[in-house]
């Protein structure tokens, strides 16, 4: 006999995989692509080379250079973002019970882009050796979080949040925010020309590999392993505060907790790579479609899904030679408008 | 290290498959999401131990306060910013050249270098394609120098502000190309040349000079820019100099006030000359400059703008400008 939670499961799992082998795919075509001039086939065999059944014959060293030590570095720095963005989005839709909730909607990006700007002009980043460097995903961490509770309580009417007013709290909070970057940025002199650049969005990952793994990586998976073990609690709180109290749940705390992973999460990817919008408002929503509202399918399905979006977009950047926010911008403010309209009848807004 | 991965996975199935129905106390997850973070702390402790075999030959310092330290001259040398290049010509070691960006138009010869992208942008990728030993930036920081370090490439980034650190910038290039001789001997001359345009100046009042880099927004260069060394040197005073910024817009009422004696106008306009344009604006009429005429555009931007060698034959050029009753009769 089946019962609803293994068929669940079920369709989860074959999601997951096909989501995962699309995203192998995503990236090994991602890698051959770029403005050195190398074929898809030299590509290939680059790749293959490194693989123990293939001999490696006559691969050029620069060759490999530019794909293991420069594309797929930023490959995985998309990933990476693209997975946490569209967790964060994910859960800020749950939380807020709000479809157009998103980090960049919200203003939550530019609060950590705030946080990530002031530990760069004032020097953090270079403090205490390399250590000093975990300053900025932190400050971000903390931008984040001050957005976030500032757009949430600018936002709920009783104990619920309105779409429209989630909107114009998050005007709010985005444009105050941007002025505060605009303003240190114009203060902070020639040598912050750099980060005009990395606030509309750069994958590149200029702190360093060793940074990454030393301080985003371990960030990002503590938000995610919080995020996935209260992704039950979330599914009670998408049916509303009432009904998780009822279930004996301690419903401020676990929102708590959800706030703060998803706001840590968004704060250390914003701190590496700008604000990149949209992209947790496109993927839980497409993936919605295909494994349903349920928490715990949509958490996962939608980091991997988010992971092969930002590849593809920040693809179609490193080509075109634009930041990757003006494509995932492009491609999410259409999608936005659908889903304003469309829930716009739903809910009666 | 695996031990520490076995618990976290462990713990976690606990959580997973043990508790279907009820919530699992929250600080134990917490616990559990914090362990997973000290174990990531706990790894990744490969110190890279450095011991070279060979004591440096050369060995040089940039300005970002960066060392560099080779056993041999680099053979192939990316420049990211146009007055690198021009000085890499300057100094003959040109043919070390393999990459250089979009706007480095000078000498011509430059142009026929393979391009690695814009100079505000400069492309990674193309870089590492061009193999290059050394990779030389100047000018706004780029966040690609950081990246290229990482892939164990040399890289050196200059920012002269001054005459003086431009010669520096020239001869510390002098030294890592091993073309020692050449920057010394420009260097040399080109201070001598700075020296006779400095003594013939008059002692008394300067001129007032405000610099227009673009007209809207209107914007001026400050203290930290290296035209504004270049108007101090040739005997003028930048009305912006007491703003210690680069770049910036500043506002018609402060030109007004400072009622400046000379204009710069260090842009081209496609249709109108620039001349023309500040001449004509009416509520520049007091101001002592558009009053005489005293309005020049004929300086090539990149020549005021560009810190390398061309630039500090600039200073003579200025001067002229600045004090025709004196630099005027000595040319004829």
């Amino acid at each position: 006999m089946k019962n609803p939670s293994s068929k669940r499961a079920k369709k989860t799992a074959l999601s997951l995989l096909v989501l995962l082998l699309l995203w192998a795919l995503v990236v090994v075509l991602s890698s051959t692509i770029g403005p050195a001039d190398i074929s898809f086939g030299q590509c290939i065999s680059v790749l293959c080379s490194r693989m123990p059944w293939v001999s490696a014959e006559n691969v050029p060293e620069v060759h490999e250079t530019i794909i293991f030590r420069v594309r797929l570095p930023r490959i995985l720095m998309a990933s990476l973002v693209g997975a946490s963005l569209a967790v964060a989005g994910a859960v800020f839709q749950g939380l807020l019970r709000n479809p157009l909730a998103e980090p960049y909607i919200l203003g939550v990006s530019s609060g950590a882009a705030v946080g990530a700007t002031v530990a760069m002009v004032v020097g953090l980043a270079t403090v205490a050796g390399g250590f000093g460097f975990v300053f900025v995903p932190a400050l971000a961490f903390l931008g984040a979080l001050v957005a976030m509770v500032a757009a949430y309580q600018l936002a709920k009417i009783g104990r619920t949040v309105p779409v429209h007013t989630l909107i114009l709290a998050g005007v709010v909070v985005n444009a105050f925010f941007s002025a505060v970057v605009m303003f240190i940025v114009s203060r902070a002199g020639p040598q912050l020309h750099g980060i005009m650049f990395w606030l509309m969005g750069n994958l590149e990952p200029v702190a360093g590999t060793a940074m990454l793994a030393r301080f985003v990586v371990p960030l990002v998976v503590v938000g995610f392993i919080l995020i996935a073990l209260y992704c039950r609690d979330l599914n009670v709180l998408a049916f509303g505060e009432e009904s998780a109290v009822q279930l004996g749940m301690n419903a401020g705390a676990v929102k708590r907790v959800l706030f703060v992973s998803a706001s840590l999460i968004t704060g250390v990817v914003v701190a590496m790579s700008g604000m990149i919008g949209f992209v947790g408002l496109v993927v839980p929503h497409s993936v919605r479609m295909i494994v349903g509202a349920d928490h715990r399918s949509l958490i996962p399905t939608a980091a991997i899904a988010g992971a092969s979006f930002l590849i593809v977009a920040d693809t179609v950047a490193r080509v075109a030679s634009v930041p990757v926010g003006a494509v995932t911008a492009l491609i999410g403010c259409p999608f936005f408008a659908y889903l304003l309209r469309t829930r716009k009848r739903v809910m009666n807004v | 290290m695996t031990d520490a991965i076995l618990k976290v996975v462990g713990i976690l199935g606990d959580f997973f498959v043990r508790s279907p129905t009820r919530f699992a106390p929250g600080t134990a997850r917490c616990l559990t999401a914090f362990l997973v973070l000290a174990a990531c702390f706990g790894c990744d402790r490969s110190g890279d131990d450095r011991t070279s075999v060979e004591a440096p030959r050369i060995v040089v310092t940039d300005d970002t306060g960066y060392r560099i330290e080779l056993r041999e001259a680099p053979a192939r040398v990316v420049s990211i910013a146009p007055n690198v290049t021009e000085i890499m010509f300057a100094i003959g070691a040109d043919k070390k050249l393999v990459g250089v960006t979009d706007i480095c138009d000078f000498p011509p010869e430059a142009t026929q270098k393979p391009k690695i992208g814009n100079f505000v942008n400069p492309d990674l990728e193309k870089i590492v394609a061009r193999e290059p030993d050394l990779v030389i930036g100047s000018g706004t920081f780029h966040p690609v120098l950081g990246r290229l370090r990482d892939l164990g490439v040399s890289v050196l980034s200059f920012n002269p502000t001054t005459i003086d650190e431009l010669l520096v910038m020239i001869e510390k290039m002098g030294v890592v190309m091993e073309c020692e001789a050449p920057a010394r001997e420009l260097t040399t001359s080109l201070t001598t040349e700075i020296e006779s345009v400095r003594s013939d100046l008059p002692t008394g009042d300067r001129v007032k000079v405000f610099v227009e880099i673009w007209h809207d927004p209107l914007m001026t260069a400050g203290a930290g820019s290296f035209v504004n060394d270049l108007v101090e040197t040739a005997g003028g005073d930048n009305i912006a100099a007491s703003i210690r910024n680069h770049y910036f817009e500043i506002s018609q009422e402060h030109v007004l006030d400072a009622n400046p004696d000379i204009i710069l106008a260090a842009y081209m306009e496609k249709d109108v000359s620039a001349r023309e344009m500040i001449l004509n604006r009416e509520t520049w009429r007091t101001v002592s400059a558009v009053a005489s005429g005293r309005v020049y555009d004929d300086i090539d931007p990149d020549l005021l703008l560009r810190p390398s060698v061309r630039a500090v034959h600039t200073v003579k050029e200025l001067a002229e400008r600045f004090y025709p009753e004196r630099f005027g009769e000595q040319s004829k």
